[in-house]
């Protein structure tokens, strides 16, 4: 049985959006409206006819023996090469066997399906049993034209064969005339075209026609016994008109695609007839014509051995796969319809060894490298002494094929230096599973989507061109594959390898988590715990500390334990050396430990004052002393003092309590300015935790959140280097954080500066002495004494209100007449089009016009320019925390329309 | 049994142009500068030299081919002189080849000069050669370049040590502003300007993630050396000078093009030249040893990997001894780039790695000026051709003669 034993479809990614060519082109060629539906595809900037069969190929191949094909015909009316075999090429590149025959058949439409008859004929004759025919079409045409509207580009390719034939053949008819439709001289790029309506009245409607039914006549069949009716005519009402003069029902007829890809000229018969097989059961039959000086008309029946095609992307696969492009200059400029300024760089000579490329036609056509017979191991590219260092065996390389092994991106860039019709240029390395590896070429991929462990799939592309001498070079490139990018990091977690910690009162509560988180990240902690009761009375067990030590050592931490108290000189000085025994310095230190003796100042005896006071505030002097010491050696340290709300707010019944934790804010204001220079950071934290406080007034689902762990993370952080503030005293609770400062307001000067100031001059001025309107927040004393000194003078005009925070894309919007620069708008008549993606965004036009500024929340039909952004990345432009310009080179923003006239923003607007 | 080169060799003069956009001057006028600098310094003659080697690298836009440059501006009389070329490495190879001449006897006294005048091409950066790259590697190497070559790093290193890329990103713009800070000191660097990590986070992308201010200069220099024995220096009547302690290279053996095992985030040559280099000199643990440094920073990454390669840094943390502050001039780690580096000298190629000796030389000597490095023990140089994947390092140590 002859016919079909498998098929294989390519079509590039890119689609271009043909409204995209109305609305650039439709001033000139208002008419090309019509035929403006849909999207056409069209060649990546390093594709061709040649890759794309190249590429339809290899999917038919899929799961056949390539050894066993001996014949290959490549027809194509659009070859990179007029005398250099292209089917040569396609033969070298699929690694096909040498002693095969190939041929390019071209100069014909209809060459595609006249070749499926010569070559069915040919195995029919039994000189050859299996023969790849392979059609492929890049159709030009100039700029605005309506044929650039119907035409696109793609391939399909046909396994003909006499065994496990998916569609037998089962027969043929063709007629041939001279009906010149269209043109292209052998010296020309675009077609020459005569007029539609006798093209179609005369040519498709008559001469289609004429071969199907001659089939017909010839089978013995009618339309009734056919399913699939496959033939192009990119005349929509023609194509239909067609099937029904010849009996055919619409759902007999396959679409010719114009909405999905184009006509894809030579390769459309071939794209439709494999998409009819995608879809076909056994026993239909199809009936596929080719039109162009003439027609052929063939019939295939489909067999059971369908089913067990191995699955490929096909025509289906390959549509499903798509890109779609608004931007029309971009698809001129991948087709070198418009000339562009590549610059000096771009000057470099570009000749080829003809030598080197026979040499390595296999390395650089098949991508063949080279497997090591010693030592197993697959390189690229293949050469006489093994790359293996443990190996190193001469002349051991036997042929090993990459080209569909699987691989994965090991380091890639986008560089916008190099010389790219499509920059930035997206390349890196590229690893396969089995061994081998290479630095190449990305393509059909946007940088924002390559990641290091993505998948790659490899592709044959053009890798350049040299135009003084006409010559095209090919090479393989890697496409990544959407999806199969590992996760990225986006935080990796601070981390405190090689650190070592104190934290005091780590035995249970707080101090507990800050020692095991900080220990889970890496650090080494002294974990330093009396062991007493609560309240800090009784003989310290040795227990709660060991027991935090054994849990951070059963998590692979380290840790060891400290039971000196922190009440005395000696015990600071003593927990401060285990560390430097243990570990040899210290890096953070959390002062944490802490007791209670709760009385009202009337019965608050002097023992429970001063046991507080010990504790908390001379107990943080007692470990702070010795550590900040060490680490002034060692030119860093984090150091974090515990404080509390009763202290900073007041709290009945906690003077001593209230007046320890308040010291050492105090104290830490302080010891931020002699920590400055050797790089140790002093802050606080104000935990928010379950007390008689909090009691009562939260609801209980929050009182569930006054755990520790919704403290930890803010503590963890001021631990960290990368926490460069200090002197900053926070409150952290329930997983809220905010803030606490010591303000001091704008005053007033009394007494005109010579004289004293009266007991009266305070009384009348009472409100200005006590608001805190534009209070500051001062870094040290010697700042505060500024504004007393400034008082006499008057206070420079208060700087611009902050517009940062909290700033919306609504907020933007709202207030863009108020940052409207009417100054600069004379003469300027212009509509920005604001497209802002994501949660916050939407989209608004604003019309400057006779120098008012109108902004309107909602679209416009014909906008001056067009500015797309995500909402995140506008508002960090308005605010002008990311610059414009590298905004839009890194593509997060992105400009439609008139580009000038975008400039004119930063003109008009002052935020 | 080989000795190694150290306390063979001491250079008792230096000179260096400075370097910049000279649109003035050729090759030839920056030869002359470097050499009269250096000849004053060293108190010799030109006919006490008895032979030179001229380190340069791209013929094509510089001086051309041979070493007739060389010995034809400085009118040499019919002396051995020989060029070397071996991509950013030239200069340390003109240095090399001067150095092992006086170290086998075979001269008493020789002169390495390294120029390059890059400012002729018509454009920012390195020239393209194109097809001339190599008949084979014109097929099939993808479309880099220099910037993007090194811009992998960052993604491999990222990757492998599980960074994000915004930490990674600040730490590289704190190797660039570090120099910058130190560059702003030097009279003889090109650009002399501060920079804030912020300014070079933002600057406009060249490779991603390599923005402007990642990147190196490009510029025209030249600097030179006049080489002698120890005992003939000692003989002229040198006190304090300083001599050669380590001299190492070490070139890519293609693994990292084809063998599967090199993560592509740092140089495998880098980090075995390196071993090598402490070896010769007798340096046990660089991170305390190494006094400063002069640093291939052809780009921000390159020079954050390379701590690592160099074993001052542990693997996976340069970005943390960056953030530290440890490689600032007064962070009290390891000063590196202590002139400005690449990043504010530029980098005409075959000048690159005397100029980083020529650094060196003036903090030995005290003559730092305000970059004066306190009592420094063993400076390194550093120099890296090539692409990650496939180059040529050179590693020089030098310190104080101390017998």
């Amino acid at each position: 049985m002859i016919g079909i034993k498998s098929y294989g479809g390519y079509i590039p990614r890119l689609r271009l959006n043909r409204m995209s060519i109305y609305q650039s082109m439709g001033w000139f060629a208002p008419a090309i409206v019509l035929v403006a539906q849909g999207e056409r595809s069209f060649c990546n900037w390093d594709e061709d006819s040649l890759t794309m069969a190249v590429e339809a190929s290899r999917d038919c191949l899929e799961g056949i023996d390539r050894s066993l094909v001996d014949g290959h015909y490549l027809c194509s009316t659009t070859l990179p090469f007029s005398d250099r075999s292209c089917s040569a090429m396609v033969k070298t590149a699929l690694n096909l066997r040498d002693d095969i025959i190939t041929g390019d058949v071209t100069t014909s439409l209809k060459c595609g399906t006249s070749t499926l008859v010569t070559a069915l004929e040919a195995i029919k004759g039994g000189e050859r049993h299996n023969i790849l025919v392979t059609a492929s079409d890049k159709r030009e045409a100039r700029a605005a034209y309506f044929y650039e509207m119907w035409f696109g580009d793609g391939a399909g390719s046909l396994l003909l064969g006499d065994t496990d034939v998916i569609a037998e053949f089962k027969g043929s008819y063709s007629v041939s005339y001279d009906f010149v439709d269209h043109y292209r001289g052998s010296n020309n790029d675009y077609d020459y075209m005569w007029e539609e309506r006798w093209v179609r009245d005369e040519g498709y409607s008559r001469i289609i026609p004429e071969a199907v039914t001659g089939l017909f006549n010839k089978l013995s069949i009618s339309m009734d016994d056919v399913d699939t009716f496959v033939f192009p005519c990119f005349f929509k009402a023609e194509h239909r008109k067609i099937a029904k003069k010849l009996g055919a029902s619409p759902d007999q007829v396959v679409d010719n695609f114009h909405e999905a890809c184009g006509e894809t000229g030579a390769a459309h018969p071939f794209v439709m007839l494999i998409s009819a097989l995608e879809k076909a059961k056994p026993g239909d039959r199809v009936v596929v014509a080719g039109f162009g000086q003439g027609c052929d008309a063939l019939c295939f029946q489909v067999t059971d051995q369908v089913a067990n095609l191995p699955s490929r992307r096909g025509i289906k696969g390959s549509l499903a796969n798509k890109k779609t492009e608004d931007n029309y200059t971009k698809f001129l400029k991948f087709r070198d319809l418009i000339k562009t300024e590549m610059g000096i760089r771009a000057e470099a000579p570009t000749q080829t060894a003809m030598t080197v490329l026979w040499r390595k036609r296999k390395m650089l056509l098949g991508l063949v490298g080279g497997k090591c017979a010693e030592c197993g191991t697959p390189q690229f590219p293949k050469m006489d002494i093994c790359v293996n260092p443990d190996c190193g065996a001469f002349h051991t390389q036997e042929d090993y094929a990459f080209q569909d092994e699987s691989a994965f991106i090991k380091s890639f860039t986008g560089d916008l230096l190099a010389v790219s019709v499509d920059p930035p240029a997206v390349y890196g390395m590229i690893q396969f599973e089995k061994g081998g590896r290479f630095m190449a070429d990305f393509t059909d991929c946007a940088l924002d989507d390559v990641s290091v462990g993505q998948k790659v799939n490899l592709a044959f592309r053009r890798r350049y061109e040299d135009r003084e001498r006409g010559f095209s070079g090919y090479f393989w490139k890697a496409v990544p594959i959407p999806g199969t990018a590992p996760e990225k990091v986006e935080t990796q977690g601070i981390r405190f390898d090689g650190k070592v910690a104190i934290v005091t009162g780590a035995g249970g509560g707080l101090g507990r988590d800050y020692a095991l988180e900080l220990a889970k990240r890496g650090a080494k902690v002294v974990v330093n715990d009396l062991g007493g009761a609560q309240d800090g009375s009784g003989e310290g067990a040795n227990t709660p500390a060991d027991r935090v030590v054994e849990e951070i050592l059963e998590g692979g931490g380290e840790a060891v334990a400290s039971y000196d108290s922190v009440a005395t000189a000696e015990g600071g000085k003593a927990i401060v050396d285990t560390a430097i025994d243990a570990y040899g310095k210290v890096d953070i230190l959390i002062n944490n430990a802490g007791i209670l003796r709760d009385k009202t100042l009337a019965k608050m005896e002097p023992e429970n004052w001063d046991a507080v006071m010990d504790v908390h505030l001379k107990g943080a002097y007692n470990v702070t002393r010795p550590a900040f010491l060490k680490m002034r050696e060692n030119r860093y340290g984090r150091i974090i003092f515990t404080t509390s709300a009763a202290g900073i707010y007041g709290n009945f019944g906690q003077t001593n309590y209230s007046a320890a934790k308040t010291g050492l804010i105090g104290f830490m204001n302080t010891l931020k300015l002699e920590g400055e220079k050797h790089d140790i950071r002093v802050n606080t934290v104000a935990p928010v935790a379950a007390t008689r406080l909090t009691e009562g007034i939260l609801p209980p689902d929050l009182m569930e959140k006054l755990k520790p762990e919704f403290v930890t993370p803010l503590v963890l952080y001021f631990c960290s280097h990368q926490c460069k503030d200090t002197g900053f005293t926070m409150n952290a609770g329930m997983g809220f954080f905010n803030r606490v400062a010591i303000l001091t307001g704008p005053g007033t000067a009394l007494g005109g500066g010579n004289e004293p100031p009266t007991l009266d001059d305070i009384h009348k001025h009472w409100d200005a002495i006590n608001t805190l309107e534009g209070a500051e927040d001062f870094p040290n004393a010697t700042a505060s004494i500024g504004p007393m000194l400034d008082a006499f003078n008057p206070k420079k005009e208060a700087a611009n209100a902050d517009t940062g925070s909290g700033l919306t894309v609504k907020k933007i919007f709202d207030g863009l007449p108020n940052a409207f620069q009417a100054d600069q708008a004379s003469g300027v008549d212009v509509v920005f089009l604001f497209n802002i993606s994501g949660d916050g965004g939407g989209i608004w036009h604003v019309h400057i016009q006779n120098g008012e500024c109108l902004v309107t929340e909602g679209t416009h039909e014909s906008p001056t320019t067009t500015i797309k952004m995500g909402d995140e990345g506008f508002v960090k432009l308005i605010s002008g925390e990311l610059n414009a310009m590298s905004a839009f080179t890194s593509g997060k923003l992105q400009i439609e329309g008139d580009l000038m006239k975008s400039q004119l923003i930063e003109k008009l607007f002052k935020f | 049994m080989a000795t190694g080169i150290r306390d063979k060799v001491a250079i008792i003069g230096m000179g260096c142009t400075r370097f910049g956009e000279r649109w003035d001057v050729g090759a030839e006028e920056l030869m002359v500068e470097a050499f009269s600098e250096c000849m004053e310094d060293a108190g010799v003659g030109k006919d006490d030299i008895e032979a030179a080697w001229l380190g340069t690298c791209l013929e094509e836009t510089n001086v051309g081919k041979s070493a007739l440059p060389l010995s034809t501006t400085l009118r040499l009389p019919f002396i051995p002189v020989t060029r070397t070329e071996n991509f950013c490495a030239s200069g340390t190879e003109a240095f090399r080849g001067a150095v092992y001449a006086v170290a086998s006897g075979a001269y008493d006294v020789a002169l390495a000069l390294g120029v390059e005048k890059l400012k002729d091409s018509g454009y920012g950066g390195l020239p393209n050669p194109g097809s001339n790259w190599g008949s084979l590697s014109w097929l099939w190497w993808p479309n880099v370049t220099a910037p993007g070559a090194f811009a992998q790093l960052a993604s491999a290193y990222a990757a492998k040590y599980n960074i994000p890329d915004q930490d990674l990103k600040r730490a590289m713009a704190h190797v660039s502003s570090k120099s910058h800070a130190n560059g702003l000191l030097n009279p003889k660097a090109h650009l002399r300007k501060e920079i804030s990590d912020e300014q070079v986070m933002a600057s406009p992308i060249i490779a991603h993630p390599l923005g402007l201010f990642d990147c190196c200069g490009v510029s025209d220099g030249s600097a030179c050396a006049i080489v002698t024995t120890v005992e003939k220096a000692l003989s002229m009547g040198k006190k304090d000078f300083i001599t050669v302690k380590a001299l190492q290279l070490a070139l890519s053996s293609g693994e990292e093009m084809g063998y599967n095992q090199w993560d592509g985030d740092h140089f495998m040559t880098t980090d075995k030249c390196s071993t090598r280099a402490y070896e010769e000199a007798g340096i046990k643990n660089p991170r305390e040893e190494i006094s400063m440094m002069e640093l291939h920073d052809c780009f921000s990454i390159t020079e954050l990997v390379t701590y690592e390669d160099l074993h001052i840094s542990q693997r996976g943390e340069a970005v943390q001894d960056v953030m530290d502050g440890f490689y600032d001039r007064e962070g009290g780690g390891v000063p590196c780039q202590v002139d400005g580096g690449l990043k504010c000298f530029g980098h005409p190629i075959g000048a690159s790695g005397l100029r980083m000796l020529y650094e060196m030389y003036l903090q030995f000597h005290g003559r730092a000026g305000e970059r004066q490095i306190e009592d420094p023990r063993f400076g390194l140089t550093h120099n890296l051709g090539g692409v990650p994947f496939m180059n040529v390092c050179s590693i020089s140590i030098v310190g104080r003669y101390e017998n």
